[in-house]
């Protein structure tokens, strides 16, 4: 027996430095402020993706006023760094509280900091521009801080997205559709890459919805960025969450070394 | 003698018939901007294209939306509801300016009067004077216009001078061309402008009247309130736009979009997000004209 746990501890080590798993964690979604798409629309949206969360057994909490923009601070530098899979879900607007309005701090916010410890935190964007922010608070400059990334933008609207057969098996509810604020995959630098792109455009230039990944630190996901369409986005959101929380934290990716986070809570 | 005359008579009338047949969208060639007459706004300085009273076609009819599930194929078609039914629309006669207003302008008017804007975007790269002027707030434009001792154009207003009568597509015609505006990406790979281009920088693609940067540049103010369902109740005469709505229309793309929303029968309302925006103004035509 005590052979047995020595070999699956070392097992566990051997497979630590390849690729981090954490436990999954919490999902909070937050619609009190909302750009291209009504208020009633998000909320409607985002009950649908708690639906689905909550048949898979994820916890999550519904933030859905902007008087809750205090307890979404709260909630993220709380789980910043816990070593679990925490993911942010929005729907258009990123809130001042986690990202000071106008860019005025362009490095460290609260959000920034969620996405740069190494557990693998995300934020998903659904309908406008990723952390333009209400009234042009943040404009361009958002997305550029948020990345360290200058220069990097989401314009190109009715771009056509075809969906990868990746896409097909994490999302099944996802449609083709005509994005109006792709990802830019010619735009990634530094550390960032993609890790699944769902749907992308003919040339694979521009994505949506797409997983991207800050080396071993967190991810942006915009999910269908469309100005008011009636694309299903809190479904499309779910089964990302869902596959992100199996796959991410627990299971390896193919012709990786196999371990559980079960298997590494056993030889604690 | 006689058989000449009927010869002629006939190859015109088959010559006249293939003519009209062919007349709706068949001006796919560039329309050279040809502006019956203008005028020079007084306050501003702007100036303003003379529209002719008469019909024009507004909004989006059924050969439209085949011609859309061509061109944009994975869009749903119920996107292009809120621009229907397409209807035969009489206005007035009007002037409307020939460019956007710039932020030159509309620092004389913040200049003279000390009116504080709620949302106008006065730094860099946005500020620069030939520019087109970012104003966020419908009620900002309403300010300037009454300054300058006009108005925003009501949406049929801002529509009959992107389009002219025969219901084409965007300015120019019906073919898409993205050298004929400020828009496209973003990047300024095509039109050469990043973000938004001074004003009057692509002539070729005028409207019928001589307006410029209709499609692109700016997404602009009307005075019309936002109903989604509008066509199904307007007027069919100088329509002023729906009692009620859900913030106000807005028409002919920005400098980031391409060929659907730089439609001039596309309309956006309620909740603009990320499009930049700015305006014209119109000008009432003494009844002489």
């Amino acid at each position: 027996m005590r052979n047995v746990v020595i070999f699956t501890t070392l097992i566990a080590l051997l497979a630590l430095p390849v690729t981090q798993v954490f436990a999954a964690g919490e999902v909070i979604i937050y619609t009190g402020t909302v750009q291209w798409i009504s208020k009633d629309a998000a909320d409607a949206q985002a009950q649908i993706c708690i639906d689905m969360l909550n048949d898979a057994g994820i916890k999550n909490t519904l933030y859905d006023s902007d008087g809750d923009m205090d307890a979404v601070a709260s909630w993220m530098e709380d789980v910043s760094g816990d070593n679990g899979l925490d993911i942010c879900v929005l729907y258009g607007d990123l809130p001042p509280t986690i990202y000071p309005q106008g860019n005025t701090q362009p490095d460290g916010s609260i959000a920034e900091l969620f996405i740069e410890t190494t557990d693998g935190d995300a934020f998903i964007n659904h309908a406008d521009y990723m952390f333009w922010g209400l009234q042009a608070r943040n404009e361009v400059g958002g997305l550029e801080n948020m990345m360290d990334i200058p220069g990097i933008v989401m314009w190109d609207d009715n771009t056509p997205m075809i969906v990868t057969e990746k896409g097909k098996e994490i999302a099944p509810s996802l449609p083709e559709f005509q994005s109006d604020r792709p990802f830019h995959i010619d735009q990634l630098a530094d550390n960032w890459e993609v890790e699944v792109s769902l749907a992308q455009n003919e040339a694979g230039t521009r994505a949506d919805p797409i997983i991207v990944r800050d080396g071993d630190r967190g991810r942006l996901i915009p999910v269908i960025q469309t100005a008011n369409g009636d694309e299903p986005k809190g479904a499309v959101a779910a089964e990302i969450i869902i596959w992100l929380m199996a796959n991410a934290t627990a299971v390896q990716p193919e012709g990786k070394l196999s371990t559980t986070w079960g298997d590494l809570k056993a030889v604690r | 003698m006689k058989h000449k005359q009927f010869c002629f008579i006939v190859i015109h009338s088959i010559l006249l018939l293939l003519v009209f047949a062919c007349g709706e969208r068949m001006d796919s060639q560039p329309v050279k901007p040809s502006p019956v007459k203008t005028i020079t706004s007084p306050k501003d300085g702007s100036v303003m294209v003379f529209v002719p009273a008469g019909d024009f076609l507004m909004g989006t009819s059924d050969a439209d939306i085949e011609y859309y599930k061509e061109i944009f194929p994975l869009r749903n078609i119920s996107r292009f509801d809120n621009e229907r039914p397409q209807r035969t629309v009489y206005l007035d006669a009007f002037y409307i300016d020939q460019f956007e207003v710039t932020n030159k302008q509309f620092k004389q008017f913040l200049t003279d009067t000390g009116y504080k804007p709620n949302k106008y975007l006065d730094y860099p790269p946005h500020n620069d004077a030939d520019l087109p002027a970012v104003v966020l707030e419908w009620t900002d434009a309403v300010a300037y216009a009454n300054w300058a001792g006009k108005r925003l154009p009501t949406e049929a207003e801002w529509e009959k001078a992107a389009r002219g009568t025969d219901g084409r597509i965007w300015p120019w015609g019906n073919e898409w061309d993205a050298t004929k505006l400020s828009g496209n990406d973003g990047t300024g790979l095509i039109d050469g402008y990043k973000l938004t281009a001074p004003i009057g920088q692509f002539p070729q693609g005028a409207s019928p009247y001589g307006a410029h940067d209709m499609a692109g540049n700016l997404w602009e103010w009307v005075s019309d309130l936002y109903d989604p369902d509008y066509y199904d109740y307007a007027p069919n005469a100088n329509p002023m736009g729906p009692e009620t709505g859900d913030g106000h229309v807005l028409k002919g793309g920005g400098w980031a979009e391409n060929l659907d929303f730089t439609r001039c029968a596309n309309r956006f309302g309620g909740n603009p997000g990320s499009l930049l925006r700015g305006f014209r103004c119109v000008m009432d035509t003494p009844s002489e004209d």
